[in-house]
């Protein structure tokens, strides 16, 4: 065994995880090579140092995990959705979609868009009309037809007369 | 039942609440009464492993107060998820790999708030100065734990793993769902790496202690 070999192998041999034969032969050579025996000893130590190194966990973490457990018990979380998160995504851009759509699709008719803001002259002359014909005054129907939002059409053309 | 540990469980010396009886096994029965939601045997299972997490936790993530959070979350992760622990590994071998994926992926979120944040000055200095003229003070060992965040957190996790907790090569595998060469290769590198760090921050290991 050469030393580029022995520092190869370098790391498993100072865990004790070669086979027995290989760790025999690094043994052997460790033994009558100082430089090579001088980096088992600096991986040996380094080792060591991270061990050294390590602290205790604090006095009162017991305390508090059992603390957090029993709260988590006492207030268990929300059960988890059975639908993946995907699904709540895909189903906020389809009723996005669905909501723009529809608004194209109320815009794009004209005729109703005119009846859903304003109904025509023609439709509020004939409901005139036909309370006159209930027996109401002319006056008060037309005093009630101004106060509807859908009347100031129809008081702007009689205004207008 | 076969996951239950059937040997004795090694335990670090100091009991972090300083209670006079260490807990050296987890029985099936406690392990039964753990699924059940048992907060008694929670509390077994933090004497029996609450220290050997913490220091897994401090030597990965580098501070105390990260490795204070990183255990407890880990504590709850053991309590809620009692009931997936199906008993084909060692219970040992699946309270750890619980703490090394949450522990790593604690990091995970940690490095990226990092980057958002920038370079701590330690790893400024670290990566833009050469051979460091000032030697750093070994007896802080908060140095050499300095030293192993600038690892890759595989090659980290791995050499904490494996020096703290003692594990074989074979456990290592099993715990980090890797190949035995895949250990074996990051340990050597970790190892390599670390002590090429070491020597360019001026600490010499046979010199110390």
């Amino acid at each position: 065994m050469d030393c580029n070999e022995y520092n190869k192998y370098l790391s498993s041999f100072v865990d004790g995880e070669l086979p027995s034969a290989a760790q025999i032969e690094m043994q052997l050579h460790g033994d009558t090579c100082a430089p090579c025996r001088e980096n088992f000893e600096v991986i040996a130590e380094l080792g060591r140092q991270i061990r050294a190194s390590s602290q205790s966990a604090p006095v009162g973490m017991r305390s508090m995990v059992l603390a957090n457990a029993l709260a988590a018990k006492r207030n268990p979380r929300a059960p988890k959705s059975p639908w993946p998160p995907i699904f709540y995504r895909v189903a906020a851009v389809v009723l996005g979609m669905s909501s723009v759509w529809l608004m194209q699709s109320a815009l794009s008719s004209p005729a109703e868009r005119t009846v859903g803001v304003a109904p025509t002259f023609q439709s509020l002359v004939i409901e005139s009309e036909s309370s006159l014909e209930l027996g109401g005054s002319f006056e008060s129907h037309f005093i009630a037809l101004r106060r509807r939002p859908e009347g100031r059409l129809m008081s702007e053309l009689l205004g207008g007369r | 039942m076969p996951g239950g540990d059937g040997g004795p469980v090694s335990t670090k010396p100091g009991e972090p609440d300083g209670s006079p009886h260490i807990p050296s096994t987890i029985s099936d029965d406690e392990i039964l009464r753990l699924k059940a939601g048992d907060i008694s045997a929670l509390d077994l299972v933090f004497r029996v492993y609450g220290d050997r997490i913490f220091r897994v936790c401090h030597g990965i993530l580098g501070n105390r107060s990260d490795a204070e959070d990183a255990t407890q979350e880990i504590f709850m992760r053991i309590f809620e998820k009692a009931n997936k622990f199906s008993g084909k590994a060692n219970f040992t071998s699946w309270v750890l790999r619980l703490a090394a994926n949450h522990t790593r992926n604690f990091a995970r979120a940690k490095t990226a708030r990092r980057r958002i944040s920038g370079p701590t000055s330690f790893e400024s200095k670290s990566r833009m100065a050469g051979p460091v003229e000032e030697t750093i003070a070994l007896e802080d060992e908060s140095e050499l734990f300095k030293l192993l965040q600038l690892l890759p957190s595989s090659q980290r996790q791995v050499l904490v793993l494996r020096e703290i907790e003692g594990l074989s090569y074979g456990q290592l595998a099993e715990i980090l769902d890797v190949p035995p060469g895949t250990v074996t290769s990051r340990l050597t590198r970790a190892r390599g790496s670390l002590l090429a760090l070491a020597k360019k921050s001026g600490i010499n290991f046979l010199n110390f202690g």
